[in-house]
C-alpha cells in the first residue's frame, strides 16, 4: 500500500514538474491567469458589497463572516483548480483527440492520470496570498485570537470539500462518454457549482437541507468556512467526510461505465 | 449580400448541432434566477421591505418587479455574450488561418459578425420562446408601455452589436500578443457582474454608476431591460438611443482601425 | 501461442444526415444510424518474437484490429488472448508489457524536452534507476538523438519526434509493441532508420512487433509475415514476398544496345513481346518467363552495353492487388 502511494506521488510530482516547466515558458499567460482569478474574485466580492448596502446580516452570516466565506471559497476554488480543475473538462477533448487511448494503455489508474495530469501551477500564488488574508480575517473576527482547533479541522474539511467539488464536475464531464458533443459540460457544471458560492444561509430551509445532503454544494465551502466562523461542528464534519467519500466512489463507478461505453463505440 | 446570408445559414445549421447549449442556457437562466430569488427574498423579508430604492424609479421597486428585472437581465446578458466566435477569431489569427479571408472579397468584420449571430441564433429562438411563455403567464409585468416592444428590440440589437465590437477589438490584440484568450475570459467574467446581468446596475453605489455612464456598459443589459420593464420610457430616451448609436459608430471605427493595424503587422511578419 | 485472435468481429454505429436546413431540424428531433462492419471474423495467431505486418487500404480495419488487441475496444464477438491476458481487462501486468506508437498522435508533452516525458514514463512504469538509465542510453545512442532529448518536442522535426515517441514506448522493455503507421509523413532517411531499428531491436530483445501500414515498403522491409485486410475481411496471412509474386510475377528488363538495332528486327520482336524502345534503350515489363525469352532473342543478335532486371515498385503491385484482391488469392 505504502509502495503504491509512494509511486503515485512520484508520478504526480512528475506531472507537477512537467507542467511547471511548461508554464514557465509562457510567463505572460501565467500572470494573466492570476489576473483572471482576481477579476473573478473581485466581482463576487463586489456583488456582496452591493447586497450589504441593503442588509447587515445574511441569515447567520454578518458582513465579516461573508467575507471569510468568500475568501474560503476562493481558496477552495484555487486548490481545486491547482490539483484537478484543469483536467476535468478536458476529458471531452481527450476522448475526441484519442489521447484517452494513451492513458488507458498505461499501467496506472486512468482516472487518477486523467484527473491529475496537468497541474495549474499559477494558483499556488493565489493560494498563498489568500491563505495569509484568511488568517488575518479570522484572527480579527475572533477578537484577535488564534483558535488553533479551528484551523486543524479547517484544512481536512477544505480538502474533503474539494473532493466533492471534483466529484461533481467529474460526473458531469464523464457524461461526454454518452453525449459526444458535450462541449457545454463546463457551463452546466459552473451553473451547478454556483450554489456552493453563496453562503448557505441565503437559502430557504428546505433547500438548505438538500444542499447539505443529496446536492451537497454547501459541503464545499460553507462547511469549512463555518468551522472558521462558528467553530467546529463534529456532526457536520463527519457528514462532510461521508458524503465526500460516497461521491468519490460514485465517480469511480461512472468512470468505469464510461470506459466500457468508450470501448464499444470508439472508432 | 448573399454571401453573408449563406454564412449565416451555415452557422444556423451548425448551431442546431449544439442544441445542448440551448438547454444549458435555459437551465442557467432558471437556476441563476432561483439563486437571486433566494437572496432577494431573504433581504426583503428580514428588512420587512415593501420596495427597494432603484435608480430611475420614484416609487422604488417591489419584490416581483425586481425579480422580473433580474430575470430579463439574465436573458439579455446571455444573448449578448459569446465564447465561441471570439475564441475562433483568436485561433484564426494566431495560426495564420485568416489568409483565406484576405484573398476573398469579404470583410472579416462582417463575416465574423454573421458567425456571431449565426452561432447565437439558437439562443435567440429558445429565449424568445421563454419570454413569450413568461408574458403569457404574467401578462402585466413586461411591455406595458407604448412602443416598449419595439424599443426593446431596437436596444437589444444595439446591445448585441456593441458587444460584438468589443469582442472583435479584444480578439484583434491577437495580432500582437499570444494569450489574448485570457483577456476574453477575464472580460466575460467581469462583465457578468458589471453589465448588470445578475445585479441590476441601478443598485450599484452612485460613484460606480457615474463612472459607468461614461462607457457603453449601460447599453449592454440595463438599457434594453429598463425599456422592457417600463422603468425607462422609449419616448423619453431618444437622447440615450442616440448616445448608444454613437457608441456603435465609435466602436465600429475603432474595430476597423485596430484591425487594419493588425493586418499590416500580420502581413509584415507572416504570422 | 503468444497472441491469439479468435473469430473477432466488430461493428460501429455511424450517424447519418443529409445536407440542408430541413435535415438539420429533422436531426434535432431524431437521429438516424447505420451499422458499419469494421472487422468480420478475424483469426490470427502470432508467436513471440515475430514481426508481423497488417496491411490494408484506408478503412480496411487495421487500426480497429490494433485497438482490439490492446483492449481499447471490445469486440462484438470473438476472443483475444495475449500472453494469457484478456486485453480489455486492462490488467496492469498486461499493460506493463505492451506498448503502442501511433504515427499521427503524440504522447509526448509538446512544450517540454522529451527527457522530461521519459522521466514521467519511468515513474508510471515503475522502472528502477539502473534499468531506466541503461535502456535510455541504449535507445538514444542507437537512434542517434542524444543532442535532441533536451530540446522541446515542438522544436523537433517529424523524424526526430517519431524517434522520441519510440524511445518513450520502449523504456519499459515491453514484450509486445504495436506500431500504427510509424513512418507516416517522414522523409526517406527517417523511414529507413526506423525500419532498421525495428529489425535490430527485434533480434536483440526478441520483442514481438505488430506493424500496420499502408506503405507497402514498410512491410516489405520489416516484416516477413503479413496479414492483409480488405474492407474488414481477412484475405491473406503468410509470407509477404510470396504474396507479391502471386500478384504480379512481372519484372522490368532494361537492355541497352551498343549499336542501334535493325528496325525490321524490332518490328518482328514487337509482334511477340510488348516493350518500349527509346534511342538505344529497350524497356520491357513482362512475366519472368517472357522476359527470359525476350532476352535470349536479343542476345542472339546483339550485344548489350548494360542489362538490368528490376522488381516493380511494391506499392504499384499492391494497388493493383487491392483493386481486385480475389483475382490473386486462391
Amino acid at each position: 500500500m505504502k509502495h503504491m502511494v509512494n509511486r503515485y506521488f512520484k508520478v504526480w510530482l512528475a506531472f507537477f514538474r512537467n507542467t511547471l516547466s511548461r508554464d514557465m515558458e509562457y510567463k505572460t499567460n501565467f500572470i494573466f491567469e492570476i489576473f483572471i482569478d482576481f477579476i473573478y474574485y473581485g466581482s463576487l466580492f463586489f456583488f456582496f458589497k452591493v447586497i450589504f448596502q441593503f442588509i447587515d446580516q445574511l441569515g447567520d452570516f454578518n458582513q465579516d463572516a461573508v467575507i471569510i466565506f468568500l475568501v474560503t471559497m476562493y481558496i477552495a476554488d484555487s486548490l481545486y483548480v491547482f490539483l484537478l480543475g484543469g483536467n476535468v473538462f478536458n476529458i471531452n477533448n481527450n476522448i475526441k483527440s484519442g489521447d484517452l487511448d494513451f492513458i488507458l494503455l498505461k499501467p496506472i489508474n486512468s482516472q487518477f492520470f486523467i484527473s491529475c495530469r496537468y497541474v495549474n501551477t499559477h494558483t499556488l500564488i493565489s493560494i498563498l496570498i489568500l491563505s495569509v488574508l484568511l488568517i488575518k480575517l479570522t484572527y480579527s473576527y475572533h477578537d484577535n485570537s488564534f483558535l488553533i482547533i479551528n484551523y486543524i479541522f479547517f484544512i481536512p474539511s477544505l480538502i474533503f470539500g474539494m473532493f466533492i467539488f471534483y466529484s461533481f464536475e467529474f460526473i458531469i464531464a464523464s457524461l461526454s462518454f454518452w453525449f459526444r458533443n458535450f462541449s457545454y459540460a463546463g457551463w452546466l457544471a459552473g451553473e451547478l457549482i454556483k450554489y456552493s458560492r453563496r453562503p448557505d444561509s441565503i437559502y430557504k430551509k428546505w433547500f438548505r437541507n438538500i444542499l447539505f445532503t443529496i446536492f451537497p454544494m454547501a459541503m464545499i465551502c460553507s462547511v469549512p468556512s463555518r468551522i472558521l466562523i462558528f467553530g467546529v461542528n463534529i456532526k457536520l464534519f463527519f457528514l462532510q467526510i461521508f458524503i465526500s467519500i460516497l461521491f468519490l466512489w460514485i465517480t469511480t463507478l461512472i468512470w468505469r461505465r464510461g470506459l466500457l461505453r468508450y470501448e464499444s463505440a470508439s472508432s | 449580400m448573399y454571401k453573408y446570408l449563406s454564412i449565416l445559414r451555415i452557422n444556423w445549421i451548425q448551431a442546431l448541432e449544439y442544441r445542448g447549449n440551448a438547454y444549458i442556457g435555459l437551465f442557467a437562466i432558471i437556476s441563476g434566477l432561483f439563486i437571486e430569488y433566494q437572496i432577494w427574498s431573504l433581504i426583503f423579508d428580514s428588512k420587512n421591505m415593501a420596495t427597494i430604492v432603484i435608480e430611475g424609479s420614484t416609487d422604488g421597486y417591489n419584490f416581483n418587479q425586481l425579480i422580473v428585472f433580474i430575470f430579463l437581465s439574465i436573458i439579455v446578458g446571455q444573448l449578448k455574450s459569446s465564447w465561441m466566435t471570439s475564441s475562433q477569431m483568436i485561433v484564426e489569427i494566431r495560426q495564420g488561418l485568416i489568409n483565406k479571408y484576405l484573398i476573398r472579397p469579404i470583410s472579416y468584420f462582417w463575416y465574423n459578425f454573421m458567425m456571431f449571430i449565426g452561432v447565437n441564433s439558437i439562443y435567440y429562438i429558445v429565449y424568445t420562446l421563454l419570454l413569450l411563455l413568461f408574458i403569457f403567464i404574467y401578462p402585466d409585468m413586461l411591455f406595458q408601455n407604448n412602443f416598449s416592444i419595439i424599443g426593446f428590440f431596437i436596444t437589444l440589437i444595439i446591445s448585441i452589436y456593441i458587444s460584438y465590437c468589443i469582442y472583435f477589438i479584444m480578439a484583434c490584440f491577437a495580432f500582437w500578443f499570444g494569450e489574448v484568450r485570457s483577456i476574453v475570459v477575464a472580460y466575460n467574467l467581469g462583465m457578468l457582474m458589471i453589465s448588470g446581468q445578475y445585479m441590476p446596475i441601478r443598485l450599484f453605489p452612485k460613484e460606480v454608476l457615474n463612472i459607468l455612464q461614461w462607457t457603453p456598459i449601460p447599453y449592454l443589459v440595463d438599457f434594453p431591460v429598463s425599456i422592457a420593464t417600463g422603468l425607462v420610457l422609449i419616448t423619453n430616451s431618444i437622447d440615450k438611443i442616440i448616445l448608444s448609436l454613437f457608441w456603435c459608430v465609435v466602436l465600429t471605427a475603432l474595430s476597423k482601425i485596430i484591425y487594419n493595424f493588425g493586418i499590416r503587422q500580420y502581413e509584415a511578419y507572416g504570422q | 501461442m503468444f497472441i491469439q485472435v479468435k473469430n473477432i468481429s466488430k461493428s460501429f454505429k455511424i450517424f447519418k444526415r443529409k445536407a440542408g436546413l430541413k435535415s438539420a431540424f429533422k436531426s434535432f428531433l431524431k437521429r438516424e444510424y447505420h451499422l458499419f462492419h469494421a472487422l468480420k471474423n478475424i483469426n490470427l495467431n502470432i508467436n513471440e518474437g515475430e514481426i508481423i505486418g497488417i496491411l490494408g487500404e484506408n478503412g480496411a480495419g487495421k487500426t480497429t484490429l490494433i485497438k482490439l488487441m490492446v483492449g481499447l475496444l471490445h469486440p462484438n464477438s470473438g476472443e483475444i488472448s495475449i500472453n494469457g491476458y484478456n486485453p480489455w481487462d486492462r490488467d496492469h501486468n498486461f499493460l506493463q508489457n505492451i506498448s503502442v506508437v501511433m504515427g499521427q498522435k503524440n504522447q509526448l508533452w509538446w512544450d517540454i524536452p522529451a527527457s522530461e516525458s521519459f522521466l514521467l514514463n519511468k515513474h508510471i512504469y515503475n522502472l528502477d534507476d539502473k534499468a531506466y538509465d541503461y535502456t535510455l542510453n541504449e535507445l538514444v545512442d542507437y537512434l542517434d538523438v542524444r543532442d535532441k532529448i533536451d530540446v522541446q518536442v515542438r522544436r523537433l522535426s517529424l523524424g526526430e519526434r517519431m524517434k522520441m515517441e519510440i524511445i518513450a514506448a520502449l523504456l519499459h522493455r515491453p514484450k509486445i509493441i504495436l506500431l500504427d503507421e510509424p513512418t507516416l509523413g517522414l522523409d526517406v532517411i527517417s523511414q529507413s532508420k526506423i525500419r532498421e531499428f525495428v529489425k535490430y531491436y527485434n533480434i536483440k530483445h526478441n520483442t514481438t512487433f505488430i506493424i500496420t501500414s499502408h506503405y507497402t515498403r514498410d512491410i516489405q522491409e520489416m516484416c516477413e509475415r503479413v496479414f492483409v485486410l480488405n474492407k474488414g475481411n481477412p484475405i491473406y496471412d503468410g509470407n509477404f514476398n510470396k504474396l507479391i509474386k502471386n500478384i504480379n510475377p512481372k519484372r522490368r528488363l532494361i537492355f541497352e544496345f551498343i549499336k542501334s538495332p535493325n528496325q525490321k528486327f524490332i518490328q518482328n520482336l514487337s509482334c511477340k513481346y510488348h516493350f518500349t524502345i527509346n534511342n538505344k534503350v529497350l524497356t520491357a515489363i513482362l512475366e519472368e518467363s517472357d522476359l527470359q525469352a525476350l532476352l535470349n532473342s536479343l542476345l542472339k543478335k546483339y550485344s548489350a552495353s548494360n542489362i538490368s532486371f528490376e522488381d516493380l515498385p511494391v506499392d504499384d503491385t499492391m494497388a493493383t492487388f487491392f483493386k481486385n484482391p480475389n483475382q490473386y488469392i486462391k
